[in-house]
């Protein structure tokens, strides 16, 4: 049965402490890692697509990261 | 309400993205950079006026004919949402409504313990019991 259950956090903790620094800001995460920041979605793909993250988890950040931790 | 990660498809394209998990979006509503993203031609959008929750008009923009879909894990299906250009400096966030992302899934949320699970393949309904 668990395998049916998608409970992994999309953002893990950490992450999700770091992406307050980046409220209002486009970000490109890999691996629980911020590659990229900044005011646009195309913006943050192609610097993390430049810096070889050809796959980038592309999101803005709201005012309320910690959410993301949940699920 | 929890975010989840998906991927939005076009064809062969596609981007990851987090979406916020909305029991109370009629259906998907996503960042229209998305939609530049993946290779989507605003000229070839249909443009539309949605009703948000708090009773605004907002302008949104629609692909009917375009192969959109939304993987959530290995669970792929048709997005049947739309996409809108939050104002600059807002705090947009990328919905997942019930017409697509709920339809296929059985999804729980338990407020109080912060628990939630959403059940990519739950058993289809066998109809109601037989009567006497």
């Amino acid at each position: 049965m668990a395998d049916r259950h998608a409970t992994a956090p999309a953002i893990a903790g950490e992450l999700a402490e770091a992406l307050r620094a980046h409220t209002g800001e486009w970000v490109a995460v890999e691996l629980q890692r911020i590659v990229a920041s900044g005011s646009s979605a195309r913006e943050v793909y192609e610097q993390a697509r430049a810096a070889g993250h050809t796959d980038p988890l592309v999101f803005h950040v709201s005012e309320h990261p910690e959410r993301a931790a949940f699920f | 309400m929890p975010y989840v990660e998906i991927r939005l498809w076009h064809g062969s394209r596609s981007v990851r993205l987090l979406g916020l998990v909305d029991s109370g979006a009629d259906s998907s509503l996503f960042d229209a950079q998305y939609a530049d993203l993946i290779g989507l031609d605003r000229a070839d959008a249909a443009v539309e006026t949605a009703v948000t929750a708090g009773g605004n008009g907002i302008s949104i923009l629609r692909w009917p004919s375009a192969p959109l879909e939304i993987q959530f894990g290995s669970s792929r299906f048709s997005f049947l949402g739309s996409f809108v250009d939050f104002p600059p400096g807002g705090d947009g966030v990328s919905l997942l409504g019930r017409r697509d992302f709920f339809s296929p899934h059985i999804i729980q949320f338990w407020e109080s313990a912060e628990l939630f699970n959403i059940d990519t393949s739950p058993d289809q309904p066998s109809g109601p019991p037989a009567g006497p």
